[in-house]
């Protein structure tokens, strides 16, 4: 009983621990659909070199 | 306790860290001045930040990651509040230079490294490191676009010390790493510094480690520098680049944690190995295919994936042979040399293709360093020493 609490209770901490960090990288993701371009044109030195 | 604050130390230290290059524009259109000054400021910051890890490194070793850690973050937060008022390029380079390149050195991977692996009992330390690494891989990933958000919302200077209060934070946060320190109390007496030192420089493995670290910062410091770049040389639209760079941070989360996993599964240097083949692999399709926007977001997924899986394996090996008594300043030098890597790397991308006018000759230098590194830790000797058969590693 004690070792089939410990396995749900270690089942749900993982769950929990990979459902933060999904969050965590959509939330992530979510900025840089938003600002991905604005920070590429921000950095000119990687448009600006000598063609 | 101690993997939590090593992993919001990374999230924080790293990801701020990555995310300098978005304030180039806004500084140099409002101090007036060229963007080589901003770019020096960077670049001292960077090589700093390798040349002071070392001793950040032996510092941690002998009185701890708590001392450090607050004085990185002290340091950290110093430099990005007094670089909200600089008016000047010595101001710059004294603040995001100097102050943050020092505060790196006690704020990241060598520090933490060593921190939690004094904790971690040494069959869970390879996935311990893996997740370290994977927290500072999302740091680099989700603070980059938060930062470029607040400058959206406040000026280059109001966004410096919204920084600076979101990494003062690590200075309370610093003691959980206590418990971690008390183990080198435990210690005491035991192997000195410079015994450690002479050691690892009588261990080939311990140099042929420091060469692969080298070519590890000189393909991510080539590929991050020069990529968008090489991109619109080719005629492709920047937001191709920020797409590939966006995949390069995601995959490397993912990758970071899994050759964690994986160091901990099999020898570490085969699967070190394994990552530079790929990497070389990776590299040869990448400029052999015709350039598209599909293959290149594929090769920033792809190079995004063995990105940072170095770290813990190469961190990893260096505390299975030696132990984790000085793991912070013996990595502290192998980081030096992937340092020494990231500087030829982004500098000579830029170097050749202004002598060459193209990055094709540096493409193939990666395949070739690639290959080398794959080969050279394979003849690594990656049993503990014996002494560590005597103490507990």
């Amino acid at each position: 009983m004690r070792s089939g609490r410990t396995a749900w209770t270690s089942l749900g901490g993982t769950l929990g621990w990979s459902l933060l960090a999904a969050t965590l990288i959509a939330g992530a993701l979510a900025l840089w659909w938003r600002y991905g371009e604005l920070i590429v044109l921000s950095q000119p030195s990687w448009m600006c070199l000598p063609r | 306790m101690v993997m939590i604050t090593g992993i919001i130390c990374l999230i924080l230290a790293m990801g701020i860290r990555q995310s300098f290059g978005i304030f180039l524009a806004p500084i140099a259109m409002d101090l007036e001045v060229g963007r080589q000054v901003f770019g020096l400021a960077i670049a001292l910051q960077n090589l700093l930040w390798g040349l002071a890890q070392p001793f950040t490194g032996a510092i941690a070793d002998q009185f701890g990651a708590v001392r450090v850690t607050i004085a990185g973050a002290v340091l950290y937060a110093a430099g990005l509040a007094l670089a909200a008022f600089s008016s000047d390029p010595l101001g710059l380079n004294v603040t995001l230079g100097v102050l943050v390149g020092l505060a790196l050195a006690g704020t990241t991977y060598g520090t933490v490294l060593g921190a939690v692996g004094r904790v971690v009992p040494p069959e869970k330390r390879s996935i311990a490191f893996g997740l370290c690494t994977a927290a500072g891989s999302f740091g680099m990933f989700a603070v980059v676009p938060g930062a470029q958000a607040l400058l959206d919302a406040m000026s280059w200077r109001d966004a410096f010390l919204v920084l600076a209060i979101a990494i003062a934070l690590l200075a309370p946060l610093a003691f959980g790493f206590s418990a971690s320190d008390r183990q080198i109390r435990r210690h005491e007496g035991g192997q000195s510094l410079g015994s450690a030192i002479g050691e690892a420089r009588g261990h080939s493995g311990y140099w042929l480690l420091n060469a692969g670290f080298f070519v590890c910062g000189f393909h991510v410091a080539f590929v991050a520098t020069h990529l968008p770049a090489y991109l619109a040389d080719e005629g492709l639209p920047p937001s191709v680049s920020a797409w590939s760079l966006a995949m390069i941070g995601l995959f490397n989360i993912f990758g970071s944690y899994l050759f964690g996993v994986l160091g901990g599964r099999f020898r570490q240097k085969w699967v070190l190995s394994a990552i530079y083949l790929a990497r070389a692999v990776v590299i040869t399709l990448f400029i052999a295919l015709p350039l598209s926007g599909t293959t290149a977001v594929a090769f920033g997924a792809a190079i995004g994936f063995l990105w940072l899986g170095t770290v813990p394996l190469t961190s990893g090996l260096v505390a299975r042979v030696f132990g984790v008594r000085y793991l912070s300043m013996l990595y502290g030098v192998v980081f030096a040399s992937h340092q020494v890597g990231a500087f030829l790397g982004a500098w000579g991308g830029g170097l050749a293709y202004d002598l060459l006018g193209s990055y094709n000759s540096i493409w193939l230098a990666s395949i070739a360093l690639a290959l080398f590194a794959a080969a050279i830790h394979l003849p690594i000797k990656d049993q503990p020493l014996a002494r560590l058969a005597a103490t507990p590693a």
